[in-house]
């Protein structure tokens, strides 16, 4: 799962920063007791963990 | 105006911005502290500073650099890459996403505070973009899983700084002007807040528009806070020294003010004058004004806030 969160974010940053916002309006927090819920909501953990290595593109 | 002695104390630090990479300005205000006898600071940890791609480092270097002082960390700004719009006071796109830099902070502290402050004046445009957010609804919710995220790891909750506190506001009920923590409150924001908090700036009377006073802002927001069984501080207090209010005077009322009220903390803004300019906000504001960058202390001040320190000790 790392594995995937990484590729994506290396390959399309601004995709993956929207699909964390997707999966939070999508509520996936309140369905975590859920297997999808928390498989989603660790895929979720694991772009935000990614997209903060990476590093934020907009210089000061 | 003086300070009685017989007063139960309230607790007096003192507020300063580290801006990325200037560790000689954190050794300063170290120094500078310890000559009045100061242990207590209020900074920010800048999540679009730990955003940058050595960001980490400069928020563990800042925590390591303050050792041995009480610091009420104060967790802010967007990462402009995050945002809707390329700001640090923009809404950021994942609301969930500033919950994750509470985390990180909880993890990487190694234990040192034992309170947060969850953003700073998102009241005021240049720190939250109210055209895209006006009435804080997203901002609640950023807020509620960021606290709750806190308060997870086992720390207290201050809210956000707001300014002005509009105290005579609260429990009016007018829809046109409802009040930032009624509608925390009904947004489910507060839930695991500690500590509500608000800023005062009467000397500097534009920053403090509609400004009560002192005695009638405290009991408002303390009375308020009180009723749902939290504390209240004043995480800012302060004045340009470009208006011809007296400093110690401004000091004195706000400190004399909060011990009649059992206000447990005051923090005064700030140790040193703003040098850097603002960058990477929604500035409509912040930064045109030039008393916005003359707040740091002078000698008459540190000699009041020295004694008001050796005092309450």
């Amino acid at each position: 799962m790392e594995d995937v969160a990484r590729q994506l974010v290396d390959a399309d940053r601004e995709l993956a920063i929207d699909l964390t916002a997707y999966l939070h309006s999508a509520r996936i927090l309140e369905e975590a007791g859920s297997a999808m819920g928390s498989r989603l909501r660790s895929f979720q953990t694991a772009l935000r963990r990614a997209l903060a290595a990476t590093g934020d593109a907009v210089d000061s | 105006m003086g300070v009685d002695a017989e007063t139960p104390a309230t607790e007096l630090g003192l507020v300063q911005w580290f801006p990325y990479g200037d560790v000689e300005r954190i050794r300063r205000v170290r120094a500078t502290l310890e000559r009045l006898g100061a242990t207590r600071l209020r900074t920010m940890l800048s999540w679009a500073d730990w955003a940058r791609s050595d960001g980490p480092d400069w928020i563990r270097l800042l925590v390591h650099e303050l050792r041995g002082l009480d610091v009420l960390p104060v967790l802010h700004a967007t990462p402009p890459s995050l945002g809707e719009k390329p700001y640090t006071s923009s809404v950021p796109r994942d609301l969930g996403s500033f919950a994750y830099f509470v985390r990180w902070v909880c993890e990487n502290d190694g234990g040192r505070f034992t309170h947060l402050q969850l953003w700073n004046e998102p009241t005021t445009w240049c720190d939250w973009d109210r055209d895209a957010d006006r009435w804080w609804a997203r901002f609640g919710e950023m807020i509620r899983y960021a606290a709750a995220e806190a308060k997870a790891a086992g720390r207290r909750v201050v809210a956000p700084g707001i300014s002005p506190p509009d105290g005579l506001l609260l429990g009016g009920g007018d829809p046109d002007r409802p009040h930032f923590l009624e509608l925390m409150e009904t947004a489910g924001a507060l839930a695991d807040v500690d500590v509500v908090a608000f800023h005062g700036f009467p000397g500097t009377p534009h920053w403090s528009q509609g400004w009560a006073g002192w005695r009638d802002e405290i009991a408002a927001v303390s009375g308020w806070a009180h009723a749902r069984g939290k504390q209240t501080w004043i995480t800012e207090s302060g004045s340009s020294r470009l208006m011809p209010a007296s400093r110690g005077a401004e000091l004195h009322a706000v400190v004399d003010a909060a011990r009649a009220a059992a206000v447990e903390r005051v923090y005064w803004y700030s140790v040193e004058d703003v040098t850097w300019t603002a960058q990477r906000e929604i500035n409509l504001d912040w930064g045109r004004d030039p008393h916005d960058y003359a707040t740091g202390l002078t000698c008459d001040l540190e000699g009041e806030i020295s004694r008001i320190l050796r005092a309450a000790a």
